[in-house]
C-alpha cells in the first residue's frame, strides 16, 4: 500500500463570518498548493467568489465546482470525491490530495438532510483508504442548529484557522447511519404491480419495462431503471435464496420499486456506498443502482429486508428539458 | 465484421469470433445466468498480442460484472489488483449502447488504461473532465 493511502482526514469548520470561513479554507488550499498537492474546493457561489479573490493569482491552480452540481445525491457526491482523488494520483507531489467540501443545506427536505447528514457520517468509512484532506465548513448564519451538532458528531476533528482539536462528540460513523434509517419506507399502494422474484433476472427485467412503460417512463431512462433494479435483484439473489416480492408504483414525481426478500437482514450501512472498482467488491451491483436512482433505500426487521428505489417519473421536467442519458449531468 | 462460428451461444447470448479486427462480437443478455458463457468466449484473449475489438450493438442487457470481465479482457485489472500491470494491450469496445456508455462514465471505467470506447453515431458525447479527470454529476 502507498503510504500516503489510508489516511483519509475529516475535519468540520464551524465558521460564523466570511472572514472566519477563509481564516480556515484559505490557509488549507495554500498550503496544498505550495506542497503540491491537487487542490478541489466544493462550496457555494458565494464563497467560491470569495477564495478566488483571496487566492489572487494562485486561484488558476485549484479546481472549483459548485456544491449544488458536484454530486447531486450523496451516493453520487461520495463518488465524485473519489473520483477526484482517483484522477488527482498522478499529479499529487506529497500523495495526499485537498477537498474543501461544503455541502448545500439551505431548502433541503428533512429527508435530504438526514441523507446528506449520513453521508459525512459514511465519508469516514467509505473514503477511509483514501488520502484525501477534507474540511467541510458549516455556515452558522445559515445552517439550522440540529446540522450543526451533527456535524460535530459526523467528523472526527474541528479546525479553526489552523488549530485542530479532536471532536470528543464523534461518533462511531456506522452507529450513527443506522440511527439514520429509522423513518418509515413508503408502502405499496393498492393497485401497486406486483411481480414473486424467484431468481429469474430476465422475467424481473421484462416485469420492470413493462411497469415504467406503464408510468410513462421510456427510452434511457427506462434502461437505466432496468439496469438498477436488476442489478438489486442480482445482489438478492447472490445473498440468499431469492423470494421476493416486487412492487412498483408511482407517487408525486418519482416511481418506486419495492424488493421485499423475507429472511433477508442486511447489516452494512454503507452497502451501496463504496465506489465500484474494476477488482470486484461487495455490493458493487448495489452501488451502481445507488447511482443510477434518486434514491436507494435499505431497513430490514425482524421478517426480512427491503430495499426501495426511486426515480423521476416522466413528469420531471428537468431530464425531459436534456433529452439523452443525463449520466453525468 | 462478424463471423459465422459462434463460440458461444445459449439462446440468450451469442458470441462470435470475428477476424478483421480480431476480437469477439456479442448479442444478447449478460446477467449471471449467461456470465459463464462470456468468460469462456473472452478467455482466449486474455494473453496473446495484438488489439482485442468488441461489438457490442447486439448487446441488449449487460450487467455490471459482465462489463467489468469485457473491460478486462486483457488484464486492466491487473493495475488495480498492484500486479504490475499497465502495459495491458489496447481493447476497443465498437457500437456500445447507450446505457452501457453511461455506465462506464457512471463507474469511471471509460478512462481505463488502454480501453477506447467507440459510441455509434449521435450518441451522447464523452464528459468535459477537468485537470484532474474529475467528474461532477
Amino acid at each position: 500500500m502507498n503510504p500516503a493511502e489510508g489516511a483519509f482526514q475529516h475535519e468540520a469548520c464551524i465558521y460564523e463570518s466570511d472572514s472566519q470561513f477563509l481564516d480556515t479554507a484559505l490557509p488549507f488550499l495554500a498550503d496544498g498548493l505550495a506542497l503540491g498537492e491537487p487542490v478541489l474546493a466544493v462550496t457555494n457561489p458565494a464563497n467560491l467568489e470569495l477564495l478566488g479573490a483571496a487566492l489572487g493569482e494562485r486561484s488558476g491552480d485549484v479546481d472549483y465546482a459548485e456544491s449544488a452540481f458536484f454530486g447531486r445525491r450523496p451516493p453520487r457526491r461520495v463518488a465524485a470525491f473519489y473520483r477526484y482523488w482517483k484522477g488527482a494520483q498522478g499529479s499529487t507531489r506529497s500523495g495526499r490530495v485537498r477537498i474543501l467540501a461544503e455541502p448545500v443545506w439551505a431548502g433541503r427536505s428533512a429527508r435530504e438532510i438526514t441523507a446528506w447528514t449520513r453521508m459525512e457520517a459514511a465519508l469516514n468509512v467509505t473514503l477511509a483508504a483514501t488520502s484525501i484532506s477534507m474540511i467541510c465548513p458549516y455556515d452558522v448564519r445559515t445552517t439550522d442548529p440540529g446540522i450543526l451538532a451533527d456535524a460535530l458528531r459526523t467528523h472526527p476533528v474541528q479546525v479553526a484557522g489552523s488549530a485542530q482539536s479532536p471532536l470528543p462528540q464523534y461518533a462511531d460513523p456506522a452507529s450513527f447511519a443506522r440511527a439514520c434509517d429509522t423513518r418509515p419506507l413508503a408502502q405499496p399502494p393498492d393497485g401497486a404491480e406486483t411481480f414473486d422474484f424467484g431468481g429469474d433476472l430476465r422475467g424481473l427485467r421484462r416485469f420492470i419495462v413493462g411497469s415504467a412503460d406503464a408510468h410513462g417512463v421510456a427510452g434511457d431512462r427506462a434502461d437505466m431503471l432496468v439496469l438498477a433494479v436488476s442489478e438489486v435483484g442480482a445482489y438478492l439473489k447472490g445473498q440468499w435464496t431469492a423470494s421476493a416480492t416486487v412492487r412498483t408504483w408511482e407517487q408525486p414525481g418519482a416511481v418506486v420499486c419495492d424488493f421485499r426478500q423475507p429472511g433477508g437482514s442486511i447489516s452494512d450501512p454503507f452497502l451501496g456506498l463504496r465506489p465500484a472498482e474494476l477488482v470486484p467488491g461487495d455490493g458493487d451491483g448495489l452501488w451502481l443502482a445507488n447511482q443510477i436512482c434518486d434514491w436507494m433505500d435499505i431497513r430490514s426487521d425482524a421478517e426480512g429486508c427491503s430495499i426501495q428505489l426511486q426515480i423521476p417519473s416522466s413528469h420531471d421536467q428537468e431530464m425531459a428539458a436534456q433529452p439523452g442519458i443525463r449520466y453525468p449531468a | 465484421m462478424t463471423g459465422d462460428c459462434a463460440v458461444y451461444d445459449d439462446g440468450v447470448l451469442r458470441i462470435t469470433n470475428t477476424d478483421d479486427p480480431p476480437g469477439l462480437a456479442i448479442v444478447g443478455e449478460i446477467d449471471e445466468a449467461t456470465y459463464d458463457g462470456l468468460i469462456g468466449a473472452l478467455g482466449r484473449f486474455a494473453r496473446g498480442p495484438g488489439e482485442v475489438h468488441v461489438s457490442m450493438g447486439g448487446v441488449s442487457y449487460c450487467d455490471l460484472a459482465g462489463l467489468r470481465a469485457i473491460v478486462c479482457v486483457t488484464g486492466a485489472d491487473d493495475g488495480a489488483r498492484g500486479n504490475g500491470g499497465g502495459d495491458s494491450r489496447r481493447v476497443v469496445l465498437h457500437e456500445v449502447p447507450p446505457q452501457l456508455a453511461a455506465v462506464l462514465r457512471i463507474v469511471g471505467w471509460d478512462s481505463t488504461p488502454g480501453l477506447a470506447v467507440d459510441q455509434p453515431p449521435g450518441s451522447p458525447g464523452a464528459r468535459e473532465s477537468g485537470r484532474h479527470g474529475s467528474v461532477a454529476w
